[in-house]
């Protein structure tokens, strides 16, 4: 049961050859390098440089699975959420591949494949880890942060998301208002190791307000100000402080709304952590350590490169709505398939 | 002809370098916060009649000032307290203001209707140079008249010939610029402003209001939406929204979200670019919510195709829309437009600068 995914959702063109939970090869073409002058993912420079990847990624992931096509039983494409003129790629040429080769072609939605991503194998198929339904899901990246719980396999019930930017995006701004290059969020990481949480009296976001939903625009407000009343000389003395009391609050923030999800949840006897801010240790330090305390079991990727936009994810998503025949099979319903920019798993449970 | 290339320490010595070629009457090509410059004294005939040769300006085309900050405009041309306010809203950021001149450079840089067209670059070098020196400098882009602007050096000295390069006495190496736009040219008449070059967008100036809160922010967004719903029918609704992070932009667009009835989160767009959302509103069905953020050039920016997102019956929302530039005529003929800047007052206080397309 050979899965071909591929995931063009921002900057990485990836594409995976997966057997059930089993990762057979991975290619991730990273555009960070690219993007760095500029600060961001640029869209049609992602166009272009996914267009140009797309082909060689597909031929060299097969290659190192050591496959042809007849050997691949569906295609998997992420649909969004991300950038559209990125997704357009990913998605034009699974529907392409699936026409082509007569395959079937599941549709996944970016979030799925990061709660999915602490359970992908290596080859050998090691971690061997079990899902415990229901089980909650804390998804961080650059373009999201959701708290969703997975009631049993592609089902999906979303308790709390951002009301404005990103945790990543926040850290990514924070990043910038600092001086700091692209991708800012590894660097305040790396400040932030010899700084003092505790220097910058910051706001822990929605500590007051109740529910589960996120917020990181007043945190950003109240960081600028900081930052904006120093003078140059002032901010590289304290870069160190600024960044360490920065990334504190976010990961504050995010543990909050967890440990109010725990409360209230005893059912729950797993979480797991995934997106692209999970590689943050201090971040997944305090995520175990939280979960532990409410004698529940904390899962992170086994594999750093399974935190960050991955096509292996997908293809593991792809294999259990394949399971449950979520896919399509009619040429129309291929052709009909669109990105989603917007996306928001709802829109691929089974209700 | 000197090539120095600017690192981060030797900034002091070609500041000099700068100054005593200038001082010279010679010709300097430099780094701006937009393409590459070429810079002469732009008060001294001599070297006026260089950078015109150099150009194969044809007579009567105006040529850009730069100058080191605000309180100096008033030195060139003639301002009312309209034109200030407006000016200050704008500034520093890309724009080149044509200005009733008071003939205090070279003739021959003004325009025929006695207009000069003055930058106040966000670059360190320009505003170093241009504090430095007691005159002011030309801001002209570096290309000869009628080609493209140069991002980096070597593209530029590529289309010069032997001569014309032997007409440059220093040139300031700062490696690739970011690709930004060349600046977008405003004319000021009284308290309106057009763009020049590209069309016939005047905006003028409409209201200044102060923001207590996020939920004064919000509730100016439903005044807006709804004093501007008369011309739902004939055309969609643009807010472009200039100000720095955490001025209150998103806030704003959350406002219109609301107003229009939407039960989905409006969020940030910044890592998408943009969010569309379907809207029960009769008036407005569609709302399209852009963030040119992570947008710096203008093949990024034609690469979006917002022009042909806009559809009848919508609103589009732009934060950090300044960098439509080279759009923003384009889609103020098809839309009812709006520009709004939003400035820090400190704490939760917001400032927001109202201005409306004629």
């Amino acid at each position: 049961m050979n899965i071909l995914s591929i995931d063009t959702s921002a900057d990485e063109t990836s594409v995976a050859i997966t057997n059930k939970q089993r990762v057979l090869s991975t290619v991730i073409f990273s555009q960070i390098s690219l993007h760095k002058p500029y600060g961001g993912v640029f869209p049609s420079l992602a166009k272009r440089e996914h267009y140009s990847k797309i082909t060689p990624a597909i031929e060299l992931a097969m290659k190192k699975a050591q496959m042809r096509f007849t050997d691949i039983k569906a295609i998997a494409v992420t649909i969004g959420p991300g950038l559209p003129p990125a997704l357009e790629v990913g998605v034009s040429t699974a529907k392409l591949l699936a026409l082509l080769y007569k395959k079937p072609l599941i549709p996944v939605d970016h979030i799925e494949g990061h709660m999915y991503s602490p359970f992908v194998q290596n080859k050998n198929g090691n971690p061997k880890r079990e899902f415990l339904f229901p089980f909650l899901a804390l998804v961080v990246s650059g373009g999201h942060t959701q708290l969703v719980i997975v009631t049993s396999h592609i089902q999906y019930q979303i308790l709390g998301s951002t009301l404005d930017d990103a945790a990543g995006e926040a850290l990514d701004k924070a990043g910038r208002m600092l001086g700091l290059g692209y991708p800012a969020g590894p660097a305040i990481e790396r400040l932030a190791e010899n700084g003092n949480p505790k220097a910058y009296a910051l706001p822990v976001p929605m500590k007051k307000l109740p529910g589960l939903n996120f917020s990181y625009s007043g945190l950003k407000t109240a960081f600028k100000h900081v930052v904006y009343s120093m003078n140059e000389k002032e901010r590289v003395l304290h870069i160190h402080d600024l960044a360490a009391s920065f990334q504190n609050a976010v990961v504050q923030s995010l543990l909050l709304k967890l440990e109010r999800a725990l409360k209230t949840r005893a059912d729950i006897p797993l979480v797991i952590l995934g997106g692209g801010v999970s590689a943050n240790k201090t971040l997944r330090q305090q995520f175990r350590s939280l979960v532990r305390t409410y004698h529940r079991k904390p899962l992170t990727v086994a594999y750093p490169y399974l935190s960050g936009d991955n096509a292996a994810m997908i293809g593991v998503v792809a294999w259990y709505k394949y399971k449950k025949g979520i896919m399509l099979n009619d040429k129309h319903a291929i052709q009909n398939v669109e990105r989603i920019p917007r996306a928001n798993l709802t829109m691929y449970t089974t209700e | 002809m000197e090539i120095v290339k600017l690192t981060e320490k030797n900034r002091k010595e070609v500041l000099q370098k700068m100054y005593d070629a200038l001082t010279r009457d010679e010709l300097v090509v430099f780094p701006s916060d937009t393409v590459y410059g070429l810079a002469v004294n732009a008060v001294s005939k001599k070297a006026v009649d260089k950078l015109l040769a150099f150009k194969d300006r044809p007579k009567g085309k105006a040529i850009s000032i730069a100058i080191a900050s605000l309180e100096k405009l008033s030195t060139y041309a003639a301002i009312d307290d309209n034109q200030r306010q407006l000016i200050e809203t704008l500034l520093p950021g890309p724009f080149t203001l044509v200005l009733s001149s008071l003939h205090m450079v070279d003739n021959r840089l003004e325009a025929e209707d006695n207009t000069i067209g003055i930058r106040i670059p966000d670059n360190k070098l320009v505003h170093d140079i241009t504090t430095k020196l007691p005159f002011p400098i030309t801001a002209t882009s570096a290309n000869m008249s009628g080609k493209g602007p140069h991002y980096s050096i070597n593209a530029f000295l590529n289309t010069l010939s032997h001569i014309k390069r032997n007409q440059l006495s220093l040139i300031i190496d700062a490696g690739t610029l970011p690709h930004n736009e060349p600046s977008t040219v405003l004319h000021m008449a009284k308290d309106t402003l057009k763009i020049l070059r590209s069309g016939t967008l005047a905006l003028k100036k409409h209201s200044t209001f102060q923001s207590k809160s996020v939920s004064e922010t919000m509730k100016m967004a439903h005044t807006l939406v709804s004093k501007y719903q008369q011309y739902a029918e004939n055309k969609p609704l643009l807010f472009i929204l200039k100000g720095d992070l955490g001025t209150g932009k998103t806030i704003f667009a959350k406002g219109v979200g609301a107003f229009l009835g939407l039960t989905e989160v409006v969020a940030s767009p910044t890592y998408v670019v943009c969010h569309e959302y379907d809207t029960p509103n009769p008036y407005y069905k569609k709302f399209y919510h852009f963030d040119l953020y992570n947008i710096r050039t203008e093949e990024e920016l034609q690469a979006l195709s917002i022009p042909n997102t806009i559809t009848q019956n919508s609103i589009t929302l732009v934060e950090w829309g300044e960098r439509l530039g080279s759009l923003i005529p384009l889609v103020e003929k098809t839309t009812k437009t709006i520009l709004i800047a939003f400035t820090d007052m400190g704490k939760d206080e917001r400032q927001l600068d109202i201005f409306e397309v004629q």
